[in-house]
């Protein structure tokens, strides 16, 4: 299929070519192999169960216990390494989600035209113009907090984001000439989509995604710090509601590493969209 | 604008399903208070009934009774606004200085460590949760260094500044930085603002992250542009050309942004306030969603719709106003 | 080579610029020497890319950040400006040399009024000067240019392309500036707007005695304007002569060249004579001779050897192997 590998190219080149860009692109890389490394062989890195309160609570860090242990008496190093697992998965599911329908979507939409495409674009500026975390907040509640709920929440609010970029790009190349002329010699909106238009919306769509993965993190973790969802779950988020509860107190690694790591797996993506954006954009050099 | 508010109201409202008092009242089969319940909330009427009736409401400033205390929700609303708002507002401030002025360094000093160091910046302060970076603050700032408060908007046993008080005219905008001033209660003021600094910092650097980027992209865009040289052709000081001719020409499109950051804001609001216990909308929120109390939760989403639709139309007026273009 | 004289209001001895790019660095201007006298109008003539836009900035001190420091001199009257540090340099852009640009279109501010255009420099040069001043000044010079005063308050995108030049062309004059550099100050209009510009160029330059640096490409404009004209080829001047030397008897193969592809109404219809090849690529110029590719009179000496300018009659000069073997 030539179109997925001139998509893998254009989203891989990027790592390997010289170009402005190549250093935050390859920073984001390098964080998120990190944290998913971590998550992945978490138990190979320590020990201890992050769901088990079996420890005395509240001690600061020590040889023992290398992170201290929580409030619940858990060993915190525990639940750093395990607490990303919930959110990455989340995050994916949600991109996933969100790509495979808002793409088609702006497509669709910006090759009809018509009322119809106003009538969708004017549902999706609704949808964008509102606060993300209060929209998901709401799905939630609604639905219940499960896991996959949590990706469809964050999913409904982002189809808006790859919408917007999709149908703006293929607005755009739908009146260039070639266009036209390809549909005069009898090429179908299926060979014109693939030939014409996919190249060019590739990139911006990986930018959207990068964005919307920390994005994901960010709000997943924040619905997880309200109290919104299963608090017995390991997770950043979690970790950061139970920690509030002592920081005053001065225990300050009970929310510290965790809330350390939701900032870098969120950065890691954010590098990584920014130097995707970068590059694509002439304008920055 | 309007129909922003209308397509996301209609929405909302579809999306709740069933019997709210079901939901909430599950552990108690009786029905008997299922019924009460019901026939409270007019839950009994059929759905386009209900729904006619509840948009009526909401024109007339009527957002229904809280499923728990039976309470009306506005006023409960009404009553936790100011807080926001100042929250807000303050955050605003910060995020919008922070965002140009760093983006502006950043467009002129392009290519060097400092501009790298801004981009890099930007990026950072928008990945950071910012329900973490108040906890840190509070830490740093509160527990460690014991300089400012880390909860509340007054001191715990402080009264509540009393706004301007002049014969007829009573002025309270529940805004306790504003009010204290009006009341020349200089004391006040100073709590009220030391209550303010950390939570709009916390929220006002995350959102400023944005504001840095945009500033600096289309700083950079503005500089190279004909009518900069043109004006330095004719031998204008540097500091005039950059003000009266790059930044104001570069600042045009991040007017229009704004509208969106403040969904942004209010986003983050929700989170700030749950930190930092302030009594706003935010917390109000996260608690009617403890209490599973749906009509509130409902009638909170209709409020924050409506203010995005109303600050959206303010900033359409306001960039018609500053870009001549437009204007005429 | 002629000496500094007093007459020369501009001279540039031996200027050189070069841009910084991605692949290697550009050579734009390459040790050019050129004066303009007083009252004159010296026009400077070549392709895209041939450098000359480059040396009206040079000039004015406004190269990109992009652009080396240059190497050689530029006197305008007693002054050798290129040594001046920017605190000096800028008070005498606009009063001294001024400047008009290409595109009236993004050379003005498009949320500043035209009125406030003109005040704001007038009182940039002169603080003292008072609102009423400026404005009277303001008034005065936009009759000259057939623009009527209520349109002070008017913003950039509300005149049509003709008036915004008219605009650039009385913010250049009202300071009464001794040189006009004019960088393609037609190419952005149409035809008919343009003469009109040029006519009201002509005139404003017998009532003020304007000496003017002309920058383009259109020959047309040339002969309607010029006094001399110098031919610029990949960054080095290939001929410098008086006007009608230049049209009737051109030295240079390529100022031939450029004669010749002028398109004209009469004789019917022909095919366009063109110059083959392309300009140079101005990182990696041609060995001898930049000309020498597309040259149809190259021989050997032209592809190892640059020409350097040389009398051709009296007050004429080119640069071309050709003429050693007359």
């Amino acid at each position: 299929m030539s179109t997925l590998g001139g998509a893998a190219g254009k989203i891989f080149a990027p790592l390997v070519r010289r170009g402005s860009g190549r250093t935050l692109i390859l920073s984001g890389v390098a964080i998120i192999v990190a944290v998913v490394a971590m998550s992945v062989f978490a138990p190979y890195i320590t020990g201890a169960s992050p769901t088990s309160a079996i420890y005395r609570p509240n001690l600061a860090p020590s040889t023992g216990h290398p992170l201290g242990t929580d409030i619940g008496g858990r060993d915190v190093l525990a639940r750093v390494v395990y607490g990303g697992r919930f959110l990455l998965v989340v995050a994916f599911l949600a991109v996933l989600i969100c790509m495979a329908i808002g793409v088609p979507i702006g497509l669709a939409s910006a090759y009809r035209g018509g009322l119809v495409d106003r009538v969708v674009t004017l549902l999706m500026d609704s949808i964008y113009a509102f606060p993300s975390l209060v929209f998901s907040l709401l799905i939630i509640i609604i639905f219940g907090p499960t896991l996959v709920n949590y990706s469809l929440a964050i999913a409904v609010v982002y189809i808006p984001s790859y919408f917007r970029v999709v149908r703006s790009q293929t607005l755009s190349v739908k009146q260039l000439p070639y266009v036209d002329a390809a549909h005069s010699v009898g090429a179908g909106y299926v060979s014109v989509i693939r030939k014409y238009i996919w190249p060019n919306i590739i990139p911006s769509v990986v930018v959207v995604a990068t964005i919307n993965f920390a994005d994901a993190i960010l709000i997943t973790a924040g619905l997880d710090f309200i109290g919104v969802g299963d608090l017995l779950k390991p997770d950043w988020g979690v970790d950061l509601y139970y920690g509030r509860q002592t920081l005053l107190a001065g225990d300050w690694w009970t929310i510290v590493f965790s809330g350390v790591m939701i900032l870098i797996t969120a950065l890691g993506f954010s590098l990584i969209s920014e130097g995707y954006a970068e590059r694509t954009n002439p304008k920055l050099r | 604008m309007v129909l922003i508010l209308l397509s996301v109201v209609f929405l909302l409202i579809r999306v709740i399903p069933g019997n709210p008092c079901l939901f909430k009242v599950e552990k108690y089969t009786n029905p008997e208070v299922i019924a009460t319940c019901t026939k409270n909330l007019g839950l009994d009427q059929p759905l386009y009934v209900q729904f006619f009736g509840y948009f009526g409401g909401v024109l007339h400033g009527n957002l229904g009774l809280s499923m728990i205390d039976f309470e009306p929700i506005s006023g409960q609303l009404f009553s936790r606004f100011p807080a926001t708002l100042e929250l807000t507002l303050c955050s605003f401030v910060v995020s919008v200085v922070v965002g140009v002025v760093l983006g502006a360094i950043g467009a002129q000093r392009k290519g060097t460590v400092v501009d790298g160091a801004v981009k890099v910046t930007g990026i950072l302060l928008y990945a950071f949760p910012v329900f973490f970076l108040g906890m840190i603050f509070q830490l740093i700032f509160g527990v460690y260094l014991h300089w400012l408060p880390t909860g509340g908007r007054l001191c715990a046993g402080c009264a509540v500044p009393a706004g301007l008080n002049l014969g007829p005219i009573h002025v309270q905008t529940g805004l306790y930085t504003i009010d204290s001033l009006l009341a020349g209660n200089l004391s006040a003021f100073a709590d009220a603002a030391s209550h303010l600094i950390l939570p709009s910092l916390a929220l006002g650097l995350v959102i400023s992250g944005v504001f840095i980027r945009i500033t600096r992209t289309n700083l950079l865009e503005t500089l190279r542009a004909d009518y900069v040289t043109a004006a330095k052709a004719r031998g204008l000081k540097g500091r005039t050309v950059i003000f009266g001719y790059a930044l104001r020409n570069a600042l045009l499109p991040v007017v229009t942004v704004m509208g969106l950051q403040f969904a942004l804001l209010l986003s983050g609001a929700v989170l700030t306030e749950t930190e930092f216990n302030i009594d706003g909308l935010g917390r109000y929120l996260v608690l009617k969603v403890y209490q599973l109390d749906y009509t509130a939760i409902q009638g909170t989403v209709v409020l924050i719709a409506i203010l995005i639709s109303v600050i959206a139309l303010l900033v359409d007026v306001l960039y018609a106003y500053i870009d001549p273009r437009v204007r005429l | 080579m002629s000496t500094r004289t007093s007459q020369d209001l501009l001279r540039i001895e031996d200027l050189t610029v070069e841009y910084r790019t991605l692949e290697g660095n550009a050579k734009a201007i390459q040790s050019v020497t050129l004066d303009l006298k007083k009252g004159e109008t010296l026009a400077l003539v070549g392709e895209s890319g041939s450098g000359k836009s480059t040396l009206g900035l040079a000039v004015m001190g406004l190269l990109p950040p992009a652009a080396k420091k240059p190497t050689g001199k530029i006197f305008f009257g007693e002054m050798e400006v290129t040594s001046l540090d920017e605190g000096r340099l800028r008070p005498l852009r606009g009063s001294k040399i001024a400047m008009i640009f290409q595109d009236p279109m993004t050379s003005l501010n498009p949320v500043k009024k035209i009125g406030d255009h003109f005040t704001e420099y007038i009182r940039a040069h002169n603080p003292r000067t008072s609102k009423e001043e400026a404005l009277k000044l303001t008034e005065s010079i936009l009759k000259e240019l057939g623009i009527r005063t209520e349109r002070l308050s008017d913003y950039p995108h509300q005149f049509s392309g003709g008036m915004r030049q008219r605009v650039m062309i009385g913010l250049a004059l009202v300071l009464n500036p001794e040189l006009i550099i004019a960088d393609e100050p037609t190419t952005a209009l149409d035809v008919i707007v343009e003469a009109q510009i040029i006519e009201q160029l002509r005139e404003l330059r017998e009532k003020f005695s304007l000496s003017i640096l002309l920058i383009t490409h259109n020959m047309g404009i040339v002969a309607q304007m010029a006094d001399r004209v110098a031919v610029m080829y990949a960054g080095k001047i290939a001929e410098v002569a008086p006007v009608t030397e230049i049209f009737l008897n051109p030295s240079h193969p390529y100022t031939q060249a450029l004669l010749k592809s002028i398109p004209t109404v009469e004789g019917g219809r022909r095919v366009l004579n063109v110059i083959p090849g392309f300009p140079p690529d101005l990182r990696n110029l041609p060995s001898g001779c930049a000309f020498h590719p597309r040259c149809p009179f190259a021989f050997e000496r032209c592809k190892v050897e640059e020409p350097k300018l040389q009398h051709v009659s009296a007050e004429g000069l080119a640069a071309c192997h050709l003429l050693d073997r007359k």
